[in-house]
């Protein structure tokens, strides 16, 4: 009885490390920091290169689709500019630090489930900008004036970047957003 | 410790059936599921607009204003005809297979007009890329408009942005003018 035990431990045990070890490859593959010193990755090259197939299985297992290539590019923060992790207890204010494509989108969703109730998105045709033509938006969970990101209460957030490029932009350019943290409960 | 190293060398042998087997099911299994739900009320072969939420889910970072339709297609029986009628301004379609390898897009300047039709067929496996290199009988390179499916199922998707939510319905209804089904004509063998 206690042999059998054992092997079934051993077995029960090499078959999680086997799942865990693959969910986290999935998770880390493909995955590219855009510019040193910002929070934003990609999966975009990922999806083009050798570990497209864990690329894709990354978004499979979320139940999503990644952007239409060569027409959408994203990109996601899971952390601030100073690499805090993003979380709901937090205000974030997300600054434009230079020209924006025609066409942007900015979401902030639950990490990992991408759970769509809780989803919330701010983009080019319905944002509001300063007088001196300045663009900022404020992510927190209570309503803020202007331009305001409801998050999901959560422990961890994402901010996931889309936008259709101009033709003279890169679709591997980071995303012209700044991630700071304002305040925190 | 001979048995200790055998129970070891077992439990080596599980993590890499097991790391494998998820890799290779899990992801699909799980989107195919999500999928199956959002078809739920339309089945396959039938193009149809998301509610936002299921948009949001497919889409978390497209806004929900947008509209998106999708036809989950299988060309295992027949091909499919995707018949794009989508209304002015920008849009993309894009068709995926069910592993979420996207294998054709086109926006609206690329498309050069919104009504349009895509062939969808299942791509010739090895054995029947073989013998049509033996007889010379190559099939047509995929063109804008015919569209050789690695896999015999998948999703094409439409995305057409809106400036505002209050237009989401007529956008809605605009988009849905688009129609998917299979092709009358029978899959020459």
């Amino acid at each position: 009885m206690r042999g059998l035990i054992a092997a079934f431990t051993y077995i029960a045990a090499g078959a999680a490390v086997g799942c865990f070890s693959a969910y986290a490859l999935i998770q880390s593959s493909g995955v590219e920091h855009l510019q040193s010193g910002t929070p934003w990755i990609s999966r975009g090259l990922g999806l083009a290169g050798p570990w497209n197939y864990h690329a894709r299985a990354h978004y499979l297992i979320a139940g999503r689709l990644p952007p239409a290539p060569g027409q959408l590019t994203e990109a996601t923060a899971e952390t601030d500019d100073d690499n805090q992790p993003l979380t709901s207890s937090c205000r974030y204010r997300l600054t434009a630090t230079s020209p924006l494509p025609r066409w942007w989108s900015l979401a902030v969703a639950e990490s990992a489930s991408a759970n769509a109730t809780v989803q919330a998105t701010a983009d080019s045709d319905n944002v509001i900008r300063e007088a001196d033509g300045s663009l900022s938006i404020v992510a927190s969970v209570s309503p803020e004036p202007g331009n305001w990101l409801k998050t999901p209460v959560a422990r961890r957030l994402t901010v996931i970047y889309s936008a259709v490029p101009a033709n003279n932009q890169k679709f591997t350019s980071p995303p012209p957003f700044d991630v700071k943290r304002e305040a925190c409960r | 410790m001979m048995r200790h190293l055998f129970w070891l060398a077992v439990a080596l042998a599980a993590a890499m059936t097991a790391h494998a087997a998820f890799t290779l099911f899990v992801p699909g299994w799980l989107f195919a599921r999500e999928v199956a739900r959002m078809a739920s009320a339309n089945g396959t072969n039938t193009f149809f607009i998301l509610p936002p939420e299921d948009q949001a889910q497919l889409f978390p970072g497209l806004p929900r204003q947008g509209v998106t339709g999708i036809c989950l297609f299988d060309v295992s029986a027949a091909n499919v005809t995707f018949s794009a009628d989508l209304p002015d301004g920008f849009w993309v379609a894009t068709i995926y297979t069910d592993k979420a390898e996207a294998i054709y897009s086109v926006n609206h300047r690329q498309s050069g007009s919104n009504i349009f039709n895509v062939s969808l067929s299942l791509a010739p496996d090895l054995i029947e890329s073989l013998v049509m290199a033996t007889d010379k009988e190559r099939p047509e390179i995929d063109s804008g408009w015919t569209v050789m499916s690695p896999e015999p199922r998948g999703l094409a998707v439409v995305w057409y942005p809106i400036t505002e939510a209050g237009l989401r319905a007529g956008a809605a209804e605009a988009v849905g003018r688009s129609r998917c089904g299979p092709e009358k004509s029978a899959r020459p063998q």
